[in-house]
């Protein structure tokens, strides 16, 4: 566990730095604590690189932590509520968030995106799915589409 | 969507429990189907024509269930196709769609599974009456420490032979083995001599009405075993053999001695005395189990079930003295016969304590 006034740099993948507490993100991302754990992170130096993740995306996953980090005492359903609203964003929004957060593996983080995915599109007809998710070329040929809306057609 | 990598993508699918949401999922576009069929692990096939269609679609099955006729090809196609399986469920359940006279996969047939799926934890072979001695003994030979459940009810071909080759195992917890009327004390003395006798929880010896006191006696070996079932193990099986079990294997939680119409009080004493762990007792039909026997259980620790109908022996204080004395009691099952005859008032003690169950 890092020291609470301990502060990290993390550097998005338009070279912008940001610097965290460093129990937030110790205590929410496993790569991160691993990084700090095996000692690879100098504290004057270093900045951790994450080319993957741009730095809105970057501000939000922060936010996250910070959240959970100060607010983790909180009801269930303040911080329900609370997660909901920060996931209040377009799907392309979502998608960075996923990949950032399978990216610094952040599990709890991860789990609420999933939950919000899976309710997204359960018990929805497939054209729905398709609005929802931003899927414009589906892949299949005329005839597999034919064919799966002849096979399910309650799904349609 | 498209920008997330197929690991993302199955995590997601991971999160959808419900089998319509996860077909729906596949048919949103072609690179769902292909995780779909990637992702998914165990499948119930209703029609047999199918196999060869669907099986090759989903290269990482480990759960394969079928309840409809299979043929030899059948299962050799299965064992080649799915050499990862974990779970194999082929629990027959005849129907009348079934006209057609079909005959059941052999050994043969068995043998090929054995020998190709290497990793089975589970196998159901119920009612496939086409199952002999040498398709368990393949099974056993090649299960390599991970078989844990093997169901055989109903194998009527199933006998000793097969018996000697389980009792080699050494990691099966549940047999199942109701119905095998050709199994003999020869075989549960096979059973009782290997490794078997260190990791077996559940026997079920349902119908097996060969077997004598002296291949019960050979039981007592099992010393981690916390299920028996003896029902309508026929008149050969008596006190002698259920005492020396009772009296070695004291882990006990659940006993079934059903219609055992040669069992008396001694068994039922020796049974409530050291299986201090009982939880489900059945005596349905045993004739000669009197108030002495039920009354064994007044101040058992742990005792939630007693099903007792066709005991007429029991009077109405003695079954009040062992329901209010056994507190953990939570269900007691009755002769329907005996509604009329059991005083109102005792019934309604012991429906404060438990309840009163008749049939």
């Amino acid at each position: 566990m890092g020291s609470p006034l301990k502060k990290i740099m993390l550097c998005s993948s338009e070279k912008e730095i940001f610097s965290v507490e460093e129990q937030v993100m110790v205590q929410h991302s496993v790569i991160i604590n691993n990084m700090i754990e095996d000692g690879s992170y100098n504290y004057e130096e270093s900045k951790i690189p994450l080319d993957c993740v741009d730095s809105k995306t970057l501000k939000k996953v922060i936010d996250y932590c910070t959240y959970h980090t100060h607010h983790h005492n909180d009801n269930q359903e303040d911080l329900e509520a609370w997660d909901a609203q920060f996931l209040n964003v377009d799907s392309n929004g979502l998608y960075d968030l996923l990949m950032a957060a399978n990216y610094l593996e952040i599990r709890n983080l991860l789990d609420l995106i999933y939950r919000t995915i899976k309710n997204m599109i359960k018990g929805k007809k497939i054209d729905e799915i398709r609005r929802i998710l931003n899927i414009k070329d589906h892949g299949f040929t005329p005839e597999e589409e034919e064919q799966n809306r002849k096979e399910y057609p309650h799904f349609y | 969507m498209m920008k997330l990598g197929d690991d993302e993508l199955s995590l997601i699918l991971s999160h959808l429990q419900d089998p319509h949401d996860r077909t729906s999922f596949s048919e949103v576009c072609k690179r769902f189907l292909t995780i779909h069929a990637l992702t998914r692990t165990s499948i119930r096939l209703i029609e047999p024509d199918s196999l060869h269609s669907l099986l090759p679609r989903f290269p990482n099955l480990t759960h394969f269930h079928c309840s409809a006729p299979l043929s030899d090809n059948n299962l050799l196609f299965i064992s080649k196709t799915c050499p990862n399986l974990k779970t194999l469920n082929l629990s027959f359940r005849p129907s009348s769609l079934h006209r057609r006279t079909f005959r059941h996969f052999s050994h043969r047939a068995i043998s090929s599974i054995a020998s190709r799926c290497r990793l089975l934890s589970a196998v159901s072979l119920r009612r496939r009456t086409g199952v002999a001695d040498a398709g368990v003994a393949a099974i056993c030979a090649a299960s390599n420490h991970h078989l844990r459940h093997l169901d055989l009810g109903r194998c009527s071909l199933v006998g000793d032979g097969a018996l000697e080759a389980i009792g080699r195992l050494n990691s099966l917890q549940v047999l199942n083995l109701e119905g095998c009327s050709l199994v003999t004390d020869l075989g549960l003395g096979f059973l009782a001599s290997g490794p078997l006798t260190k990791t077996l929880k559940v026997l079920v010896l349902v119908e097996c009405d060969r077997i004598t006191d002296t291949g019960v006696s050979n039981l007592k070996s099992f010393s981690s075993l916390e299920e028996l079932n003896l029902a309508e193990c026929g008149p050969k099986v008596t006190d002698v053999g259920c005492v020396a079990v009772f009296e070695a294997v004291t882990g006990l939680k659940k006993v079934n001695l059903s219609w055992l119409v040669n069992v008396t009080d001694a068994a039922v004493v020796a049974m409530a005395e050291h299986g201090q762990k009982l939880v489900a007792v059945n005596l349905t039909g045993c004739e000669l189990v009197s108030g002495v026997g039920i009354k064994a259980f007044e101040g058992h620790g742990c005792l939630e079930s007693l099903v007792i109908p066709g005991c007429h022996y029991t009077s109405a204080s003695d079954l009040e003295c062992a329901v209010l004395g056994c507190k953990s009691l939570k269900y007691v099952e009755l002769d329907k016969g005996l509604m009329f005859w059991l005083p109102l008032d005792t019934q309604e003690k012991i429906s404060r304590f438990c309840d009163l169950g008749w049939s």
